[in-house]
C-alpha cells in the first residue's frame, strides 16, 4: 500500500499540464499502484478567500473513498474560524498553509491558533513550502518559498503539534527535520543521487512522508525514489504508508 | 525496465569520487549501460583557465579509460582560451582519446562569437556540443545562456550539431526559441521532473531530437529517468528519448 500526501485536483495557470479531474486521478492512483492520496485544490491557492474552492473539494471527493480532501486555510482572513468547524465536522484530515502564497509570517498568533486546533483535532496540518521551482515561476509571479528557519521556529513553538512540510529541497528538508522533533518531510523536491538512501543517512525513515506533488511533477517520480534497491524494506513501509497512516489516524485493511 | 538507457549528461566530481562511483554501481538498476561523462564543470568556478581545463579533462580521461565500456567522454572547453589552445585540446580529448563530443558551460554566452573556433572545430570532427542554457526567472547568471542564446549560435553554425542542455529550466519558450534549428537537440537533465515538458517538445519537435540525461550525481536516476517513462508520450518515442537518439548521434554501436 502507497499512500501519497502530495497531490492536487483543478487547474493551475502557470503550468503545462492544466487541469486534473477527480475521475483522472484515481484511474492514475490505480495505474500507478497507489492505495490512497491526499488531495488538495490548487484552485484554492490563488483565490482570495478558500471556501468555495474547499467546498467543491469535499463535493468532489466524497463519493472516491481513495481521495482524501486537504482544506486550504488561510488563517490571516477574519473569517477562518468560522469555516473549521465546517470541515471538522466533514471528517478532514489534514489542513494546507500556503503562507507564502497567502503573505502571512508564521510568527503571526493566528498561525499558532490554527496549529493548537489541528493538535486538538486530530488535523494534520501541511505546510506547502513552494509549490513550482522558483527559478521557473512566471517572471510577474515570483513567490518565494517558506524559509526554513521560519518554520522550524513555527514548529519549536507548537511542540505538541505533529507538522508535515511539503516540497522542501534536499538540505532544506534534512534541517527541518534535524532541528526540530515534530516535522515529517515529503520527498517530492529532494533529489540527489540515491535521494531516499541519502535523506535516511542524515533524518530518521519515521520522519519521511510518500509525496509525488502530482501533476505539477510526474508521478513515477516519486514512485521511483521509493523503489531505490538500496532502501531496506522496513523504512520503505515506514515511508510509502506506515508514518502518514500513523499521522492521520487511518485504519487500513 | 528499459532495457538499455544511454545518459548525455553526468558530472564526476573530482572532489567526490565516490559519488560516480555510487552512480556506476546504480546504473545497471536503472538499465544505464553509457554514462557520457561533461567533466568537473564546478571543480573551478565559471571561468576555468587553461591549465584548469586540462586538470578537468584529464580527470575525465583517467575515468573513461578505467571503464571505457561504461563512460564515454565529452571535452570541456573555455571559449575565452586561444584558438590555438581551443584547438589543441580537442585534439588531445577526441583524437588521442577517442571522447565523443564537447561541454561548454557558463564561461561565455552561446552567442558570442568567441565560440566559433569550438563550433567549426566540431563540425570539422563531426561531435556534438553540449551547452548549458535555461531561463531563470530569479536571474541568469553573469555569463549563462539563455535559449535565445542558443538560437544564435544555431543560426550561425547550422552544420554543428548542438545539444541544448536541461529542456525543463529552459521550458516552453526555450523550445520555441530553437524550434526551427534543426541542428539543435534539447537533453532533459536536471530540475524537477516537471510533468508536461517533455510531451510539451515531443508534440512540437518530435521525439528524435529529445536525448535523456540525469545531471547525476546533483540529480537521481530515479527521478530523471522518470521524466521519459512517466510522460504521457509513446513506447516508441521513450525510446528514442533513452537510447536510440543518442546512439545514432554518438555512434554507438549496439
Amino acid at each position: 500500500m502507497i499512500i501519497d500526501t502530495n497531490m492536487w485536483l483543478g487547474q493551475w495557470p502557470f503550468h503545462a499540464k492544466t487541469d486534473i479531474t477527480p475521475a483522472r486521478l484515481q484511474e492514475l492512483l490505480r495505474k500507478e499502484g497507489i492505495g490512497k492520496a491526499l488531495v488538495a485544490s490548487r484552485e484554492s491557492v490563488l483565490i482570495d478567500d478558500p471556501e468555495n474552492k474547499n467546498m467543491d473539494l469535499l463535493s468532489q471527493t466524497k463519493k472516491l473513498p481513495d481521495l482524501l480532501p486537504v482544506i486550504t486555510v488561510n488563517p490571516s482572513l477574519p473569517n477562518w474560524k468560522d469555516k473549521m468547524p465546517v470541515y471538522i465536522e466533514e471528517g478532514i484530515k489534514a489542513v494546507k498553509l500556503f503562507p507564502n502564497y497567502h503573505t502571512y509570517s508564521l510568527s503571526e498568533p493566528f498561525v499558532r491558533e490554527l496549529m493548537n486546533i489541528c493538535g486538538n483535532e486530530g488535523i494534520l496540518p501541511i505546510l506547502q513550502m513552494r509549490l513550482e521551482d522558483e527559478r521557473s515561476h512566471h517572471p510577474s509571479c515570483i513567490v518565494p518559498g517558506v524559509a526554513a528557519d521560519e518554520i522550524i521556529a513555527s514548529a519549536h513553538a507548537c511542540p505538541d503539534v505533529q507538522l508535515a512540510v511539503s516540497c522542501p529541497y534536499f538540505d532544506e528538508a534534512v534541517s527541518l527535520v534535524q532541528e526540530t522533533k515534530n516535522i515529517h518531510i515529503d520527498i517530492a523536491f529532494t533529489e540527489r543521487l540515491h535521494t531516499i538512501p541519502s535523506l535516511c543517512k542524515q533524518i530518521p525513515a519515521e520522519r519521511i512522508l510518500f509525496g509525488s506533488h502530482t501533476p505539477f511533477l510526474y508521478t513515477r517520480a516519486a514512485l521511483m525514489k521509493a523503489e531505490d534497491p538500496d532502501i531496506s524494506n522496513s523504512d520503505r513501509k515506514l515511508i510509502t504508508h506506515k508514518n502518514i497512516t500513523s499521522l492521520l489516524h487511518l485504519y487500513i485493511n | 525496465m528499459n532495457p538499455s538507457i544511454i545518459d548525455i549528461h553526468i558530472h564526476p566530481i573530482c572532489s567526490e569520487p565516490h559519488l560516480l562511483d555510487a552512480a556506476a554501481a546504480a546504473a545497471p538498476h536503472y538499465g544505464v549501460t553509457t554514462i557520457c561523462l561533461l567533466g568537473d564543470v564546478l571543480a573551478f568556478g565559471d571561468c576555468p583557465s587553461e591549465d584548469e581545463i586540462q586538470k578537468i579533462n584529464n580527470n575525465t580521461i583517467e575515468i573513461v579509460n578505467i571503464n571505457p565500456d561504461l563512460y564515454l567522454g565529452f571535452c570541456y572547453l573555455n571559449p575565452e582560451h586561444s584558438g590555438t589552445f581551443i584547438n589543441a585540446e580537442i585534439e588531445r580529448c577526441v583524437c588521442e582519446h577517442g571522447f565523443r563530443g564537447i561541454k561548454l558551460e557558463v564561461a561565455v554566452k552561446a552567442c558570442d562569437k568567441r565560440l566559433d573556433p569550438v563550433m567549426e572545430k566540431a563540425c570539422e570532427l563531426d561531435i556534438p556540443v553540449l551547452h548549458h542554457a535555461w531561463y531563470k526567472t530569479v536571474g541568469q547568471g553573469e555569463n549563462e545562456s539563455t535559449p535565445a542564446d542558443i538560437a544564435v549560435l544555431a543560426s550561425r553554425h547550422p552544420e554543428t550539431t548542438i545539444i541544448m542542455a536541461h529542456i525543463i529550466g529552459c521550458g516552453i519558450r526555450g523550445i520555441e526559441d530553437v524550434k526551427q534549428y534543426t541542428n539543435v537537440y534539447f537533453d532533459t537533465s536536471g530540475s524537477q521532473p516537471e510533468a508536461g515538458i517533455i510531451e510539451y517538445a515531443v508534440r512540437e519537435i518530435g521525439s528524435e531530437r529529445i536525448l535523456y540525461g540525469s545531471d547525476v550525481p546533483y540529480r537521481d536516476f530515479s527521478a530523471q529517468i522518470a521524466k521519459v517513462t512517466g510522460a504521457e508520450i509513446s513506447e516508441s518515442q521513450k525510446k528514442d528519448i533513452l537510447f536510440s537518439n543518442a546512439q545514432k548521434l554518438l555512434g554507438i554501436e549496439v
